[in-house]
């Protein structure tokens, strides 16, 4: 099957598509209305209770659905490890608000706020496997989940919940209240959630989070309807860090976090995530008969995300697991075990951030400046989107729909700064520059405040504005068989955007002046579209085989188009759209107590460009790599059954085995900051045939559950990953580096690409509620990881560093240690809910 | 049911600010009590590296330099009114730990003692007998054997006669008046990586007399790390502050300063370059002993 898929490529994608439009629009297709996209396991609500953290938050929206059993027994069961599903990245997932797309395209990731502020909300999330998007979200290769605001509109009901959890927060509380329609035409939905705690495991880790949800909507006669919709994240969490094996041995903790330390007995984060994120849209629905829907909507997101971290100013690294910090790097035995014995009693001032010292340095320093300051990353939004969308139905099974939309994205980028750690001030300098025998004279950050002294909550280092603004649209018909074509169904859409990005200094780096780095530079323009065919028949009501095809090219974010979007106004080599060619081939059936879905995929990305900055030990320069014409293959083969052994008894099974990998030997370009040499040019990483890690590629979960009487639920599921690899640095499998490598250990270990231990987790979750007339009281408890095991690995990562032994031409080179997140032992989520 | 209510209402608004932080109130932490001088220290040493077995002995001094400004490396030199110790900490920018003037205190139970052309050390044990001390490389190990104490100084470096130098000052923080650049050309403290041909550091060792008396010289050392490494030497007479060392030109010991920064080089204005009666040089490390 996947040999078919593969074959079936790019140019016979192109002539699948015009076939099937011309055979549909040639036969006289009719049938009932296609009022979802996905057929037989269409969009229907479910009532069953969920059993991980996040299902257990949607215990009061039933509204959230999932296109297939695979989905919903794989969504969340995985979620002791990195998983992402089919191993695609965020690019290929759409995330959307009531048509919205909430994929930062200067980023390339979601709104992790709204988001999370959404998924606190009250209001469902439809959700679409592969290719399939929804009419209001074209969507990718990866699904779509959009949520809207229209599916609680019409629900009466308040609500008031408590959460205890021991992972990441410790308390929560949310209410909410929903109107329904009231005489008059208005409704009102309004929730308010809270989140609090340190983490149990994890020191360091703690969140602080509020969440806020309200939606206005007033019908203004039988077809119009005007809706206001306001979110509201108020995040403010502290977040683990990845380290080595070398750390983990030595403190005997899988959960060891490098991003604290104590400061007056408290613990204190260094890496502390903050999103303040308010979106408010206004819609206008217009549905003046049962076959044309038109909506025109807008949306504005404005406020910050910040990520913060300890900055060393011409000082020593704070951070613990440096390796320089740990005894594998020092050859003298008794420094060696003078450390291993620190790290190995858990000494904090050694294995944690030592926030004292660092405030005792700043204080010793005579010009009072700063040698260490918290400062954070900010994203500062103002990001503006129009739609306008029409969906009409031209006949019974006949469903046109479509829109055009507008984003305009402007995301300042600074650094500002938290805390100066007792120090007076910090100097708006580059402290990489000092010490530079060439470059030293050029330090400063913003030639026109020379020497600008920063306080508190004062931008430094960089700041400017990348802007994407796009203009697009897209469309869709979908068919249903009737007559002749009885059972069969199909869909043929396309989209496309025109985008165009542009980055605007705020500040003239003395490194590199002028226009280099301060005002606009030029504007990129790149097309943004894609083709999505699928035709489907069923051959009985209970069998059902679909194929699915798409073809398109996509725009990078636009970080990944500036080489050095922080200083400068230079773009990449070699900018260009990735293309992207995918298929599928699925079949549902219900035979009896057995469901079943089976589905085969392969996505083909191709021309896809990476930019990583990082320090460069071989020329000792920080330096920026360029991936280019990278081409990766996602295949697989995914299968979701649920026999439903009696009205009481049922079992879920989820299993997916993929192969995810690169398909050439991408070309590199490495050029240096300071001087912006080319390194290298060309020279390809051998990275072919090589995994691209980040999540497993096997996956397996069933779920046996029993519903009792009285409203009883209790669940038991199994849950196992495997074919899990660590993300690769291609730069270790250049010439470059691998001729600087002596022994042929060390060569093997660079070119070997890590595979993590397999991993199995047994959850339980159990739920009961009580029912008095129309009120519920839910208790619901679940245990994650029952059997405790604590030697799972979440994910892991090569880092970009080379540890050099030796000088001149007696050096060489190894590997640094890759880096690790280990998944946690036993916890528990519970909550208990009133609904009213 | 009332309870929930509690629970939820209590929980929203409930306030945290688990990463709210005020400063720091200094260490109370008391560092051992001295109970030796420098110069005792340097008088126990026999000829060959020792490791320290006696855990009362404690040594206080100044940090009279360090890495600042890259011209000495890895290393503190501290002094008291007895002598002077390099205590090879190993650490990168050990100047912000430990600034010029601090006082320190050393309890140097388990290191190693020893001594390299008449200057006395401390640090770890070196891998051979070529290299019998060695850094100590990690805080945690410095942290073992030093301590700062909430007490610092502007230190006075020891005015010295170049005629009249003594073995135990060696390490001192000295000031050699009257000097000159011999030969007088047009020269930088080092050859910086811009400087040098190969694009590669280099030291340099400039050789100056006294204007009183030419015949006593004394070599100037510079890395060509120093910050100040590409700064011009100046010409005419100047007064130099520095470290008192010993080391080889040309296979001769020699005596050498080594300089912190360019605040330890005084241009003395109105002394005409003529004026200099120049000569052959003396070899001074006869007159210091030369051990």
């Amino acid at each position: 099957m996947l040999i078919v898929l593969s074959a079936w490529a790019a140019s016979a994608v192109r002539g699948v598509l015009l076939l099937l439009l011309g055979l549909l629009s040639a036969l006289n297709v009719y049938g009932q209305r296609a009022t979802e996209n996905d057929g037989e396991h269409s969009y229907e609500p479910t009532s069953e209770v969920v059993q991980t953290d996040t299902r257990m938050e949607l215990l009061l929206q039933p509204l959230r659905a999932y296109p297939g059993i695979f989905s919903e027994t794989s969504q969340y069961h995985f979620s002791f490890v990195r998983y992402r599903r089919r191993g695609y990245d965020f690019r290929q997932q759409g995330f959307s608000l009531d048509g919205f797309d909430l994929t930062d395209r200067v980023t390339g990731n979601p709104h992790w706020g709204v988001l999370s502020a959404l998924q606190n909300s009250p209001i469902g999330a439809y959700h679409t496997d592969g290719l399939r998007g929804t009419e209001s979200v074209f969507g990718a290769v990866g699904g779509v989940m959009d949520f809207d605001p229209e599916s609680f509109r019409g629900v009466r009901r308040s609500w008031m919940k408590a959460i205890v959890s021991d992972r990441r927060f410790r308390g929560g509380a949310q209410a909410g209240t929903s109107s329904g329609w009231l005489p008059g035409g208005w409704s009102l939905s309004t929730a308010v959630t809270r989140k609090w705690g340190r983490d149990r495991y994890i020191r360091g880790v703690y969140t602080d989070d509020w969440f806020l949800y309200g939606s206005l909507a007033k019908r203004l006669g039988d077809a119009h309807q005007l809706s206001f919709t306001y979110l509201q994240a108020w995040n403010d969490d502290g977040v683990r860090g990845a380290s080595t094996r070398e750390a983990f041995r030595l403190t005997g903790d899988p959960l060891y976090n490098p991003h604290w330390g104590y400061q007056q007995g408290r613990v204190r984060s260094s890496r502390v995530r903050e999103n303040k994120q308010p979106l408010g849209t206004i819609g206008w629905l217009y549905t003046p008969n049962s076959r044309l829907r038109v909506k025109l909507s807008l949306a504005y997101l404005s406020g910050v995300s910040a990520y913060s971290r300890v900055e060393s100013l011409g000082a020593e690294n704070p951070t613990p697991d440096y390796y320089r910090n740990m005894p594998g790097f020092y050859a003298q035995p008794q420094v060696l075990n003078a450390l291993e014995e620190a790290w190995e009693r858990q000494d904090p001032t050694v294995t944690q951030i030592h926030w004292e010292e660092l405030y005792r340095v700043n204080g010793m320093k005579e010009d009072r400046t700063a040698a260490y300051v918290v400062g954070s990353d900010v994203n500062c939004f103002s990001h503006g989107w129009g739609n306008a969308q029409v969906s009409y139905d031209l006949a019974p099974g006949s469903r046109l729909y479509g829109g055009v939309s507008f984003r305009d994205e402007k995301t300042r980028q600074y650094r500002r700064l938290d805390d100066l750690l007792g120090a007076d001030y910090l100097r708006d300098i580059d402290y990489y520059l000092i010490d530079d025998e060439y470059y030293g004279d050029r330090l400063h950050n913003d030639l026109r405040h020379p020497d600008k002294e920063v306080r508190r909550g004062g931008r430094y280092g960089y700041n400017h504005d990348l802007r994407v603004r796009t203009q697009g649209a897209w469309g869709g018909w979908n068919l249903q068989g009737r007559g002749a074509l009885q059972g069969a169904d199909g869909y043929v859409g396309m989209k496309l955007d025109r985008v165009e990005m542009c980055r605007r200094g705020h500040y003239e780096k003395e490194m590199f002046p002028g226009e280099a780095s301060l005002g606009r530079s030029r504007t990129l323009s790149m097309t943004d579209y894609m083709i999505k065919v699928a035709v489907g028949y069923s051959f009985s009501p209970r069998h059902h085989l679909s194929l699915d095809g798409a073809v398109g090219e996509q725009v990078p974010p636009g970080e990944q188009l500036w080489l050095w979007p922080d200083d400068q106004n230079r773009m990449i080599s070699q900018p260009r759209t990735v293309s992207i060619v995918s298929g599928e081939l699925g079949y549902q059936s219900r035979l009896g107590i057995c469901q079943l879905q089976v589905s085969g995929y392969a996505t083909r990305t191709d021309h896809e460009g990476e930019v990583r900055h990082y320090y460069d030990d071989l020329e000792g320069e920080y330096s920026a790599m360029e991936l280019r014409e990278m081409e990766k293959l996602y295949a697989g083969v995914e299968m979701g059954l649920r026999l439903d052994f009696t009205h009481r008894w049922s079992l879920a099974v989820a299993v997916a085995c993929m192969k995810n990998s690169y398909r050439n030997n991408p070309p590199i370009r490495i050029t240096t900051q300071k001087e912006g040499r080319v390194v290298i040019d060309g020279t390809p990483a051998y990275v072919k045939g090589y995994s691209l890690g980040g999540s497993p590629q096997r996956v397996a979960a069933a779920e046996l559950s029993y519903r009792g009487v009285g409203m009883w639920y209790v669940s038991l599921s199994a849950n196992y990953v495997g074919d899990h690899y660590v993300t690769m640095n291609p730069i270790w499998r250049t010439r470059r580096v691998y001729d600087w490598v002596q022994s042929p250990e060390l060569k093997r270990e660079l070119i070997s690409q890590e595979r993590l231990p397999d991993g199995v987790t047994l959850d339980l979750f159990v739920s009961k509620t009580f029912r008095w007339r129309e009120r519920y009281l839910s208790v619901n408890g679940s245990i994650h990881n029952l059997t405790d095991r604590r030697t799972i690995v979440q994910s892991g990562y090569e880092p970009m560093r080379l540890l050099k032994k030796g000088v001149g031409v007696n050096r060489t080179y190894a590997p640094a240690a890759s880096r690790y997140y280990y998944a946690y032992g036993r916890t528990y989520y519970m909550t208990v809910s009133f609904r009213f | 049911m009332k309870l929930l209510y509690i629970v939820v209402l209590l929980g929203l608004v409930s306030g945290c600010g688990y990463n709210s932080f005020e400063g720091v109130k200094p260490a109370t932490e008391e560092p051992p009590v001295p109970n030796m001088t420098i110069g005792t220290l340097r008088a126990t040493y026999r000829g060959q590296p020792i490791r320290v077995t006696n855990e009362r002995v404690v040594v206080s001094g100044y940090v009279t330099t360090n890495d600042r400004s890259n011209n000495f490396y890895r290393s503190l030199w501290v002094e008291d009114e007895t002598g002077a110790v390099e205590v090879k900490v190993g650490l990168y920018n050990s100047h912000l730990l430990y600034p010029i003037g601090q006082r320190v205190v050393i309890k140097p139970h388990g290191l190693m003692l020893g001594m390299v052309d008449g200057l006395l050390q401390l640090g770890m044990e070196g891998p051979s007998s070529i290299y019998p001390i060695d850094y100590m490389a990690h805080r945690v190990v410095v942290d073992t054997y030093l301590f700062s104490v909430k007490e610092s100084r502007v230190n006075q470096p020891r005015t010295v006669d170049l005629g009249a130098l003594q073995e135990e000052w060696v390490g001192m923080l000295v000031r050699v008046e009257n000097l000159f650049l011999d030969p007088q050309v047009d020269t930088t403290w080092a050859l910086s990586a811009k400087n040098a041909p190969t694009g590669i550091p280099q030291s340099a060792c400039l050789k100056f007399r006294s204007v009183h008396n030419p015949e006593d010289s004394i070599h100037v050392v510079t890395s060509g790390y120093a910050h100040f490494a590409s700064e011009r030497v100046p010409r005419g007479r100047v007064s130099l502050t520095g470290i008192l060392l010993r080391g080889k030109v040309a296979s001769n010991m020699v005596v050498q300063l080594k300089i912190r920064d360019e605040d330890d080089v005084q241009c003395i204005p109105n002394a005409p370059l003529s004026a200099f009666r120049i000569s052959g040089g003396v070899r001074l490390q006869d007159k210091m002993g030369g051990r």
